[in-house]
């Protein structure tokens, strides 16, 4: 469950969120809708703790996740050792490399360090690692982009197979996309 | 402070290929050979051929290879406290400001104290034994530290905040994250600083007339006027500083290797 209470929060003097609040139940998807800088990373970036509301009062999850807006991976460890990187913990490579299988990425890519790697297979990478993450709130801040037109259904289609019991926050300027994930729509 | 980068992969920034290093040798050899042909005297500058005689006499005798050990020891050990020391410190600086403050003011005045101040300084509190060490220490330790500290205050903050996010523990945020993006800078740092140790520990050692040492032989060059020794050992100290170099750029790069496999 994230809720986000009357916030407010500004870089400097530029206001971005003026008392903002939602509701976002587990297993529901809160879809961030607004024009550029409207604040949409800036609530991901919220909600994930790495920024503090100026006012109001934010509740969510500790155990978090996340697609940021670049894909974040290090760059000299191949896609399985990022991908086991975010998950804290031991999983066999097979299990690994069946998940980025399953996102479009062959098990010669994911055995290559990221920095080889095309920026829509990147996006792969990141959205696996997230996706794999055993967590209750996951932010997805534009997880497609960079993804092929003929690959990005079965990516989606892959990402709602994941979703499970976890409170979504999505960034998404495809409508479409964003559609297939029935979220309640929050303006900003 | 060096630049960030060991040079490799990039074309414009090192003469990649054997045959230009050694068509340059020749021409540096050749023109010291003419040098030494026009001056005519021994005494004022010697022929390479005389040098390379000179260093084939020497090469037999375990005394030769008892003093390259003898400042190799020192060298090596001053070169690798500093680098133990650099990197402890710059890894403070950035954990504080006050620290930052602290330990970058130690190093601006380092590196403003003429190397013979610490060489007779040394002197005066102990014997020249291990003088050549600690005078390769506080030469290569600024140098360690401005290069890890910057590669410190260059960490990229969105990685580190993912790091957060998904919860990674200071040992896998150290050896995926960090470990990773100081390596360049503590490969320019070695660059630089293995020359600089060489140099100023061998200086040392020539003042403080270290017994049994690099030093010691370049002063007995000196009082001799023995201008094929004292070129001889200059020789061996180029050489030794090109090997060290080398050795510790192929271990930083195996270690560079390394971190990926035990940060996952």
């Amino acid at each position: 469950m994230i809720r986000f209470q009357n916030v407010c929060f500004a870089y400097g003097d530029a206001a971005v969120l003026t008392d903002l609040s939602f509701d976002c139940p587990s297993g529901a998807v809160a879809w961030l809708w607004g024009a550029n800088g409207a604040g949409k990373t800036t609530v991901t970036n919220l909600a994930l703790g790495l920024l503090t509301p100026d006012a109001g009062q934010i509740e969510a999850p500790t155990l978090a996740s996340a697609v940021f807006q670049e894909d974040r991976l290090c760059e000299h460890l191949t896609a399985v050792a990022n991908v086991r990187l975010g998950l804290g913990h031991r999983v066999a490579a097979a299990e690994i490399l069946d998940e980025l299988a399953l996102a479009g990425l062959t098990s010669q890519d994911a055995g290559r360090p990221v920095s080889r790697l095309s920026g829509g297979q990147r996006r792969r990478v990141a959205l696996v690692r997230a996706l794999m993450r055993d967590c209750d709130l996951l932010c997805l801040d534009e997880p497609y982009t960079g993804i092929d037109e003929a690959s990005v259904d079965e990516v989606v289609a892959y990402t709602l197979d994941r979703i499970e019991h976890r409170s979504v926050l999505l960034v998404c300027h495809d409508q479409q996309i964003a559609a297939r994930f029935a979220p309640t729509t929050v303006r900003l | 402070m060096t630049q960030p980068s060991d040079g490799a992969g990039d074309p414009h920034r090192r003469v990649t290929g054997l045959v230009p290093t050694l068509v340059a040798i020749v021409i540096l050899l050749a023109v010291w050979q003419v040098a030494a042909m026009l001056v005519g005297h021994d005494i004022i500058l010697v022929t390479p051929a005389r040098v390379v005689v000179t260093l084939v006499g020497l090469l037999p005798t375990a005394s030769f290879w008892a003093t390259i050990v003898h400042s190799l020891v020192r060298v090596v050990l001053g070169f690798l406290l500093a680098f133990v020391f650099g990197l402890s410190l710059a890894w403070l600086a950035s954990t504080s400001r006050w620290a930052a403050a602290l330990t970058a003011t130690t190093m601006r005045l380092i590196r403003s104290i003429p190397v013979v101040s610490f060489i007779i300084l040394l002197l005066i509190w102990a014997d020249a034994t291990w003088v050549g060490l600690w005078v390769s220490f506080l030469m290569v330790l600024p140098v360690i530290y401005a290069n890890t500290e910057e590669g410190f205050s260059t960490r990229d903050a969105k990685i580190l905040d993912m790091a957060l996010v998904f919860g990674f523990t200071p040992a896998r945020r150290w050896w995926a994250i960090t470990a990773p993006g100081l390596m360049p800078y503590l490969i320019a740092a070695t660059r630089v600083g293995f020359g600089l140790a060489w140099k100023a520990g061998v200086s040392a050692e020539v003042i403080g007339m270290t017994r049994g040492s690099i030093g010691e032989r370049l002063y007995q060059a000196k009082i001799f006027l023995s201008t094929a020794d004292l070129f001889a050992w200059t020789a061996v100290i180029v050489a030794a500083s090109y090997l060290c170099e080398i050795l510790a750029l192929w271990g930083l790069r195996r270690g560079q290797a390394a971190l990926g496999r035990y940060a996952a």
